[in-house]
């Protein structure tokens, strides 16, 4: 009986696998009209390869070859005095052209534009929760809450009270663009849920590059409020924060100088 | 050959960079899109994440353009290529690895034998429910033998050029598939049938 089965078994296999020529193919066909067993196989195995094919689209080649060439080492050596010289100069202009970028939005930077990635909203939530959850700032007033969220989004936002959300701190993040800021967040008592605050402009810009995080394992969830893109991240399924923020009653003047102390 | 406009200024830039010959960085350029969905597909079978496999792959690339003066042009682009992926997977693999203590992860990734009833109230085959599933089956087959399955069924790869990107013999990769399969049959019997 159990050998008659793991004949059944490879024969499934290698019907499986097309691997059967076509009389073989017939005959295993009718073979299957009175096995239900060998037909829930098939039905199973077919779900499966259906579901892989679902999981793993390839992402774009010229995005991973662009990335790569951009890290990779250039290949003409100049000679050590002309390099040194074209070093200097190029200083002396990076110097002058970066004062002047520095100060404009990412978002209009062409230079940032071609050359950021964006980290997966995923890597930095993990390597925050990893890090323990520790906010770089911790704002002392709403004021100074809704200056970094205007400085990140352009957008004065709060978070309304919550009994369970608690406001943690701001740390840096590059997941949407190099000014992105993240919240964090702990609901329910100790469940990391991390904000990311930026621009709807630039989340558009870069909507190419972001990565959301894989099906299953963290939740993206995001809101679009005025100016601002804001996206949770966590591992619930339901948004916990982005539905408690709203508009702080300041005006850009006083949002603008509590983000300039930053 | 590109699907994103971009392909023009990547070759461009491959004409010029590199530490081979520019013929060798463009040949690079031609060979790595070639065999880009495999290259990736090994790098998803060592590391089951879709986007890590991403990274690892350009990382991978970065590499192989660094030694591409050691490449023999008279060998497989795909076995040395797949070769330098695997290694950066493995290393990618094990770092995230020893992030999984973060009970984060675990809680959050579905256990493969999840009972089909908490599929959900409506009862029906829930496409994104059983994907989440095959995925969490899949950490229970071994690296080599997931990059097979994956080569066999969604790239389509005959034993023998799976052979040659992986570096195994062609029955020991009909053998890895074979034995996947059987394992994901298994463990996902009762949420394919909707018992």
């Amino acid at each position: 009986m159990r050998e008659r089965r793991d004949d059944i078994t490879e024969a499934l296999d290698r019907y499986l696998d097309n691997q059967m020529s076509d009389d073989e193919r017939r005959a295993f066909e009718e073979s299957l009209t009175g096995d239900s067993a060998a037909r829930r196989e098939v039905a199973s195995q077919r779900a499966v390869d259906e579901s892989l094919k679902r999981l793993f689209p390839a992402p774009d080649v010229e995005r991973v070859l662009e990335r790569a060439l951009r890290s990779a080492p250039s290949r003409r050596r100049a000679p050590v005095v002309f390099r040194f010289t074209a070093m200097a100069a190029a200083a002396a202009l990076v110097t002058a052209i970066g004062v002047y970028w520095f100060n404009r939005a990412p978002t209009q930077n062409p230079v940032i534009q071609n050359t950021f990635r964006p980290e997966s909203f995923e890597t930095a939530y993990n390597r925050e929760v990893e890090a323990g959850f520790k906010p770089e700032i911790v704002c002392k007033d709403d004021l100074e809450f809704a200056g970094a969220a205007w400085g990140a989004s352009r957008e004065g936002l709060l978070v309304a009270s919550a009994t369970d959300v608690k406001v943690v701190g701001w740390v840096h993040s590059t997941a949407i663009s190099p000014k992105t800021l993240m919240l964090l967040t702990r609901v329910d008592g100790d469940t990391p849920v991390a904000v990311f605050f930026d621009t709807g402009q630039s989340a558009e810009q870069y909507a190419s590059r972001l990565k959301l995080p894989c099906r299953g394992k963290l939740h993206a969830h995001r809101r679009d409020i005025g100016q601002a893109a804001v996206i949770e991240i966590s591992p619930l399924a339901e948004p916990r924060v982005v539905n408690l923020l709203q508009p702080a009653q300041y005006t850009e003047e006083e949002l603008r100088a509590a983000f300039a102390g930053w | 050959m590109g699907v994103s406009g971009q392909s023009g200024a990547v070759d461009a830039r491959l004409a010029r960079q590199g530490s081979a010959p520019a013929l060798a960085t463009e040949a690079f350029g031609r060979a790595f899109r070639q065999h880009f969905r495999t290259l990736w597909l090994i790098a998803c079978g060592v590391t089951r994440k879709p986007d890590l496999a991403e990274d690892v792959v350009q990382e991978a690339a970065v590499i192989a353009l660094r030694k591409l003066a050691e490449f023999d042009p008279n060998t497989s682009f795909v076995a040395w290529m797949g070769q330098i992926v695997r290694f950066v997977a493995m290393n990618q693999s094990r770092r995230e690895q020893r992030r999984r203590a973060v009970p984060l992860e675990a809680a959050a990734e579905p256990a493969a034998g999840t009972t089909s009833e908490e599929a959900g109230a409506g009862g029906g085959f829930d496409p994104n429910w059983f994907d989440d599933r095959v995925l969490a089956a899949l950490a229970e087959i071994a690296e080599i033998p997931r990059a097979c399955l994956l080569l066999r069924t969604v790239q389509g790869l005959s034993y023998a050029e799976i052979s040659a990107a992986l570096d195994v013999p062609a029955g020991t990769a009909m053998s890895h598939v074979f034995r996947s399969r059987q394992t994901l049959r298994r463990k996902l019997g009762s949420a394919t049938r909707g018992d």
